[in-house]
């Protein structure tokens, strides 16, 4: 057979031949490769499918995640300023009452102080009283050079401060 | 032309016919196409011994080509029938494309380079057109397609559908051959052109410049048409199979 | 001459210019559908793979044409199955 006919020949032996060989590759490598990467092929597209799905639902997992804690996030926020504002609020009570208190404090200190001038200054007019009464007694027995009861002096110098307050202290 | 078939292959011609010349009629194509199936069957076993989720050297090369063939598929005949073909396609895509591109190798010859290689591959595509064409459509289903819309025509109409269907395998064989086979004589002419010069050693310069430095050059070529003649065979073989299969269309 | 050579000197012509006005109308053919092609391409680059697919399968096609007269001339060379017949042996 070999050679028979030049370049271009068909002989129907080898025809047969080459189509038995390659019924039997076919055979063949349908057996050993196609068959399993087909399933590779098949196993690894599902895997991606599934790997992107996992990742999908992953993905609203995060974002819920996320969203929750934003809204945690936010709730604190209010509360901490809800916090605040009453502690500023407490606080400014307080300040309230204790400037209040001081000054209701102070107020009386002042009371107390003006109580006490007022005593003095009547102690001190008293005094003044007695000594102007008491000069004024001197003086006038000085001047008369006769001693006048000394009940009677004073009785008359009360008369005359008395008239004296009437028209000018008050 | 009559003992083509280098030294170390004539070799392994003659040792096979010894062997098995009582049987069946041993020839340097079908040396090579033993070559060749054995070749990528251990490919194949290679690349199948280990399959891995994330391919790694055989593993990847075979997968580059039967995705490309599956996708080549789907585009045509749809899912559920593409992964239906896919071992014919891919058997065809993967034995046409080591053949052709062992015919590359000097010393080797590509068993595509012979007819009656691609004949009973073409062969195959189209008794397996025309099965599936019938067992699509029905036989009668089948049979209309031939006799086109109007039913006047059909003596007119018969002749041509059956010539049609005729010159498919008949053209889809020559393409490969042909293509694969001038190549190989280009290559053997300017071959012995360095045979020739070289010994009449007349302008040895200028004369076995032409012969030594064209070869690679349309090798070059040659790995261009190898790719686009499997892809072309396989591309057709497709296209057929989907046309029988599909309903009324044209 | 006797007609064995007259025989394979007519062989070799029929071949060589068989091929040569073969090559003609193809080549011609191949021009215009690549020209076509590239103007697709260039007016739409995003369908140069689909174009680029159908381009090749085209010129397939075309270029089985010159690939029946190279086969008829190799008939005519090598394998003309009147030879025996006319030469005689």
């Amino acid at each position: 057979m070999e050679g028979h006919g030049g370049v271009i020949s068909i002989s129907w032996q080898i025809l047969l031949v080459e189509l038995a060989s390659f019924l039997i590759l076919l055979f063949v490598l349908g057996k050993f490769l196609f068959k399993p990467i087909t399933k590779l092929l098949e196993n690894r597209s599902n895997q991606i499918k599934n790997t992107f799905e996992t990742i999908e639902v992953e993905k609203q997992n995060i974002e819920k995640i996320k969203q929750d804690y934003q809204n945690q996030l936010n709730e604190l926020n209010k509360k901490v300023g809800e916090i605040i504002q009453e502690a500023t609020r407490k606080g400014d009570i307080q300040r309230q009452e204790i400037i209040a208190q001081s000054q209701k404090e102070a107020n009386k200190l002042v009371e107390r102080a003006t109580a006490v001038i007022e005593k003095e200054k009547e102690k001190a007019i008293l005094e003044l009283k007695n000594q102007t009464a008491e000069l004024s007694i001197l003086a006038a027995s000085k001047i008369l050079e006769r001693s006048i009861d000394e009940s009677m002096a004073y009785q008359l110098v009360d008369d005359f401060i008395e008239g004296m307050n009437k028209e000018t202290l008050h | 032309m009559e003992a083509e078939a280098p030294f170390l292959l004539q070799f392994l011609v003659d040792w096979l016919n010894q062997i098995l010349g009582k049987w069946i009629p041993i020839n340097a194509t079908i040396v090579m196409t033993w070559l060749v199936s054995i070749g990528i069957i251990i490919l194949a076993i290679v690349a199948c011994s280990s399959l891995k989720m994330i391919p790694k050297g055989a593993q990847n090369l075979l997968e580059i080509l039967i995705e490309q063939v599956l996708q080549l598929m789907e585009g045509m005949m749809g899912q559920k029938k593409a992964k239906f073909f896919l071992p014919l396609m891919g058997t065809l895509a993967l034995f046409i494309l080591v053949s052709n591109l062992i015919g590359l190798v000097p010393g080797l010859k590509a068993p595509t380079g012979d007819w009656n290689t691609t004949i009973a591959l073409a062969l195959i595509v189209f008794i397996l057109t025309h099965f599936f064409g019938i067992k699509g459509k029905g036989l009668i289903g089948y049979l209309k397609h031939f006799v086109g819309p109007i039913w006047w025509l059909a003596p007119l109409m018969v002749p041509i559908h059956f010539i049609g269907e005729l010159a498919k395998p008949f053209s889809l064989s020559i393409r490969l051959f042909a293509n694969m086979m001038s190549k190989h004589m280009a290559l053997g002419c300017l071959a012995l052109l360095i045979i020739i010069f070289s010994k009449k050693a007349i302008l040895f310069a200028q004369t076995l410049f032409i012969p030594l430095f064209l070869p690679p050059v349309i090798m070059m070529l040659g790995v261009l048409t190898c790719l686009i003649q499997t892809f072309v065979f396989v591309f057709l073989a497709i296209v057929y199979i989907s046309i029988a299969m599909e309903e009324e269309e044209h | 001459m006797d007609g064995a050579v007259w025989f394979f000197a007519l062989s070799v012509l029929a071949a060589g210019v068989g091929i040569g006005i073969a090559t003609i109308g193809p080549g011609i053919g191949q021009g215009i559908a690549t020209s076509k092609a590239v103007e697709g391409v260039a007016r739409q680059p995003e369908a140069s793979g689909k174009i680029m697919t159908i381009l090749i399968l085209g010129l397939a096609f075309i270029e089985s044409l010159v690939l029946y007269a190279l086969v008829i001339a190799l008939i005519i060379l090598f394998g003309n199955p009147a030879l025996t017949h006319i030469v005689g042996h």
